[in-house]
């Protein structure tokens, strides 16, 4: 499936909620997540973390992984925890509306 | 997955736009490699696995270049919001800090301000007369004045100024020119008649003048070739802005009123724009195409052909790809063919021409006023480096006294240069406050200048406007970095460390050398700049105490062109001998009386002398003028008659003996140690009969204060029955009464006792004297202004530094005191360091003073440049301050108590 625009960045940021990951392992942690059926261009993900690091939801470092290779570790910052906050409660409400409009019956 | 215990490096990653896109690919080489080792170990093919990652990751190429883009876009954002960030902090850190000394914040700022604005003021000044080209010319740059160069008598001498026919010449035979324009000197004219009269300054220019100059009307159209087609022009007149608002309050219906210049009509046609006066600096009122300008124009009847009178200046521009040499020699060529065609007496083939800039910089001799404005340009610089030295002294101090918490930073982990940025962010915070406060001190200080001491110059309306603030902001940033500098640069010693451990005795040497060092350079800086206001005073007042032998300072002039109206020779006798009889009875009038030439102010034509009987009289310096004036002349002016008598009524009445008075000049030069009176003098052509000298008055200046040689004048009586055409001068001697409350009754009386006369120009006779005086009296104020603003910071800043040491070595004293010092002992102590420190600083003052003494000579009058009074006042000065400065804290310091010192640490 196609994810629905904007959704990525805060699903970015739901990612590193537990912890500073680099975008490889962001990118397995969605695939898994979502057992398969969110389809994200790799590509995609990295303008996101680009745009994501620009607003200062995010800063980045770069560290070495356990096989002592170098990458580039992102985590969140106090502004993008509150906006993480901020857009779960957004979509959750959304969702309820629109899961409560098309699962109810012809009248209510 | 998350991975435990990942190392990181300590620092965050550092921004570096130039290799975000190098480490964009290094981040998407790494998710590649994850991405096959990934699909390798779900079973993959190598090669498939590595064309499924490229897959996967987008169309890369494409992708690459995007992500590359963004990385950079990104990295240059938050840059910019880094600094931003550490300039917010920086900045507020600042405020805490300053708020925390707010005494010595208000000390910096003031002095700041005072140094800054003393600078702005200076430049604005200069601006106006030097380095701004004359408003509203096109590429005043390459307009070129016209000037010739002439032998007379062995002497070569420039000469700026043409015939109307050497115009011509320019104008039609040198090709290369690309347009030639003449204009007059500006001259005092009348705008209207009768009692509402005023005074206005009008010139007279060609029809191509505006083209040439390249300026714009602001309304209506500006003068035209067309206007100005011989013999008569067209009667128009383009107005000054200043005047249009004026008189017609800048409405757009003036255009096509009439006005009437000097009782002739003319019709508006266009104003020029706002401050343009030409290439001059005197303010223009109205401007007149000179073929229309019947009776205004200097030159007689045949203007238009006669080669004799230059009374024109010629501008123009070359046409682009000529060399100014081949527009030279075209114009030399052109001004001798004209010479001899011209069949004038003398035609002057031996001239040359050559081409002088319009810009006020590059004028060949630049006036006086200019000159001092220039060096007090310097001078105000000198203050502000004084004004920094001092700011400086206060910083480093404020630095030491917060030693222990730089320390601590700096163990912390704070890099040094953040700390010296911090430091320097806080003197340019306290800058940027004296800068501000530095505007109004302009607003001042130019409005004082420019009406008071140089009144003349046609000033704008605003005298803070976009060069001048820009100069205050670039000052203020160069002086908050110098004065930051030092002291944040020696705050932020990383030895300080040690201090800690020293405990409040450690007290760096180089530290107090720095110190020391500045309040040299202020203590020699204030000498050299009261030196100069002393110099300055002393010419002044030597100017002022010149014995010009007329009672100047007293007197009330008066001219008024009755030719313009028509009225003659007699009817004019008639009209002065009224204005005398009517003005002699206003209340605060001692006399009234009037000649054909002002007794001040080289108004006069020379003539020859001879006495029968002697064949020729020792060569003199320069020739005699001559002058008309009535019996009460001398007691009205104020010149002594040192030898036998005035004029009377006799002498006045027609058929009298022919009598004259001569000067003490004349008498001793052709009859030295003999008394000249009763003696017989022949003026002029030898069939003029020999007058009898009945009286020999004192010697008056004539030309000016700074006079070569003595001047020859003989005084004749003026016959009303045969009075030359000559303008009369009227001559009021008030009684009890400043002249200038004078010059208003005694103009109502010149306009209206007699009906339709044109404006009276009254004036108090020292305006004459004023503009000679301007360059003095410039120099004096503004070096009195500066010297004043010198003295306060040298003291103030010896003050700061000796109140410093001694609270820095409270401990010291303490010990002392303890150790049986007297109150005497230490009060000379403290006295002695401050004295020393001064003595040495007034010395290489006045070693300075006396070696750049030279500059000034030429501005100074009749003083010398090394005069020793001024100098000895200002070294017993300087040392005075010093002691006072110095005593407070000697005295703070004999109060100190051994036991608190000892304890305190």
């Amino acid at each position: 499936m196609a994810l629905v625009r904007g959704t990525l960045d805060v699903l970015v940021l739901r990612a590193l909620n537990w912890g500073a990951m680099h975008g490889f392992e962001i990118t397995t942690w969605l695939e898994d997540r979502s057992s398969g059926k969110l389809g994200v261009e790799d590509g995609a993900l990295y303008h996101a973390l680009v745009r994501l690091e620009e607003r200062g939801s995010i800063e980045a470092e770069w560290g070495e992984t356990e096989n002592g290779r170098r990458a580039r570790y992102y985590k969140l910052t106090a502004a993008g925890r509150a906006y993480l906050k901020a857009e779960t409660e957004r979509w959750l409400e959304y969702s309820s509306a629109v899961t409560g409009i098309l699962t109810s019956p012809r009248s209510a | 997955m998350l991975r435990p215990r990942v190392r990181r490096l300590f620092r965050l990653a550092i921004r570096r736009p130039r290799h975000a896109a190098a480490e964009m690919d290094d981040e998407i080489r790494f998710h590649l490699d994850m991405r096959i080792a990934q699909l390798v170990a779900r079973g993959w093919s190598r090669d498939a696995a590595i064309a499924e990652a490229e897959r996967m990751f987008g169309p890369l190429p494409a992708m690459r270049r995007s992500l590359h883009a963004a990385a950079r876009r990104r990295e240059e954002m938050l840059t910019m919001s880094d600094s931003m960030d550490a300039l917010r902090h920086d900045v507020s850190y600042a405020l805490r800090q300053i708020a925390r000394a707010p005494s010595l914040a208000a000390a910096v700022v003031a002095t700041f301000a005072l140094g800054i604005g003393a600078n702005a003021t200076m430049f604005g000044i200069i601006d106006r007369l030097l380095l701004r080209p004359p408003a509203h010319i096109r590429d005043a740059e390459s307009l070129q004045r016209l000037e010739l160069r002439r032998k007379y008598r062995d002497e070569e001498f420039t000469s700026g100024g043409f015939s109307y026919p050497a115009y011509l010449d320019f104008r039609d035979r040198v090709p290369a020119f690309e347009s030639v324009a003449m204009h007059t000197y500006s001259n005092a004219w009348s705008l209207g008649l009768g009692a509402g009269a005023r005074r206005i300054r009008g010139t007279m220019v060609s029809g191509t003048y505006f083209g040439t100059l390249g300026v714009k009307a602001v309304a209506g159209r500006t003068i035209l070739p067309d206007d100005d087609l011989p013999p008569n022009g067209s009667p128009v007149v383009m107005i000054g802005y200043g005047l249009w608002q004026r008189e017609f309050g800048g409405e757009a219906s003036a255009i096509g009123k009439t006005l009437s210049v000097s009782s002739r009509t003319f019709t508006v046609i266009g104003v020029a724009p706002p401050g343009f006066i030409g290439t001059g600096s005197q303010p223009i009122d109205v401007w007149i195409p000179v073929t229309a300008a019947e009776g205004l124009r200097f030159a007689g009847k045949n203007w238009a052909i006669d080669r004799e009178s230059t009374w024109l200046s010629v501008v123009a521009r070359i046409k682009p790809g000529v060399s100014s040499e081949t527009a030279i020699a075209q114009m030399t060529a052109a001004f001798r063919a004209g010479e001899l065609a011209g069949g004038g007496r003398r035609p002057d083939t031996t001239a040359r021409a050559q081409l002088a800039s319009v810009l006020p910089a590059r004028q060949r001799e630049i006036s006086p006023e200019r000159r001092v404005a220039a060096l007090l340009g310097g001078v105000s610089v000198l203050v502000l480096l004084m004004a920094c030295a001092n700011v400086a002294n206060l910083l480093l101090a404020r630095a030491f006294s917060r030693r222990r918490e730089i320390a601590v930073r700096l163990a912390l982990g704070i890099s040094r240069l953040r700390l010296i940025r911090q430091l320097v962010t806080e003197s340019i915070v306290l800058a940027t406050a004296g800068g501000l406060a530095a505007l109004l001190l302009v607003r001042w200080g130019s409005a004082f200048v420019q009406s008071v001491l140089l009144s003349d110059f046609a000033w704008p309306d605003t005298p803070i406007d976009g060069r001048v603030l820009a100069f205050t902001a670039a000052a203020t940033v160069a002086v908050g970095l110098i004065t930051g500098l030092v002291p944040a640069y020696q705050g932020s010693d990383p030895h300080l460390s040690r201090t800690l451990r020293e405990g409040t005795r450690g007290a760096g040497l180089s530290r107090s050398r720095t110190r020391t060092a500045l309040l040299l350079l202020q203590a020699a800086t204030s000498v050299v700049l009261l030196v100069g206001t002393g110099l300055f005073v002393r010419s002044l007042r030597n100017v002022r105490k010149v014995d010009l032998g007329v009672d100047i300072d007293r007197l009330l002039t008066a001219t008024i062109d009755l030719r313009s109206v028509g009225i003659d020779s007699a009817a004019a006798d008639d009209y002065f001998e009224r204005v005398r009889e009517t003005a002699s009875k206003l209340p605060g009038v001692a006399a009234v009386t009037y000649a054909d030439a002002p007794p001040f102010g080289d108004w006069s034509l020379g003539t020859k002398l001879s006495v029968p009987g002697r064949d020729s009289l020792p060569k003199n310096p320069g020739s005699p003028s001559w002058t008309f004036v009535r019996p009460n002349y001398f007691s009205t002016v104020g010149t002594r008659i040192v030898a036998g008598r005035s004029f009377t009524d006799a002498d006045m009445a027609a058929g009298a003996p022919s009598v004259v008075i001569i000067n003490d000049a004349i008498a001793k030069w052709i009859w030295p140690g003999q008394n000249a009176v009763g003696r017989c003098v022949r003026v002029g052509a030898d069939s003029e009969p020999c007058s009898d000298v009945i009286g020999v008055a004192a010697t008056t200046h004539r030309g000016g204060i700074v006079e070569d040689a003595a001047p020859l004048q003989v005084y004749m009586p003026m016959r009303l029955a045969h009075s030359s055409a000559r303008a009369r001068l009227v001559i009021v001697r008030p009684r009890g009464v400043e002249a200038e409350a004078l010059a208003g009754p005694v103009r109502r009386v010149m306009q209206t006792v007699v009906a339709g006369v044109p404006y009276a120009n009254v004036r108090p006779m020292h305006d004459a004297l004023a503009s000679e005086l301007r360059p003095w009296q410039l120099g004096a104020t503004m070096f009195a202004a500066f010297g004043c603003i010198a003295l306060m910071l040298s003291s103030l800043g010896l003050y700061s530094v000796v109140a410093y040491t001694v609270a820095q070595r409270m401990h010291e004293m303490g010990i002392r005191v303890a150790l049986g010092a007297q109150v005497a002992d230490i009060r000379r102590l403290v006295l002695s360091q401050g004295l020393r420190i001064a003595a040495l600083g007034v010395a290489g003052g006045t070693i300075i003073a006396l070696l750049s003494g030279r500059f000034v000579a030429a501005l100074l009058y009749q003083t010398s440049a090394r005069d020793p009074v001024v100098y000895g006042i200002v070294i017993v000065l300087l040392l005075g301050v010093a002691m006072v400065a110095s005593l407070i804290p000697a005295l703070r310091a004999t109060r100190a108590d051994p036991l608190a010192a000892l304890r305190a640490e």
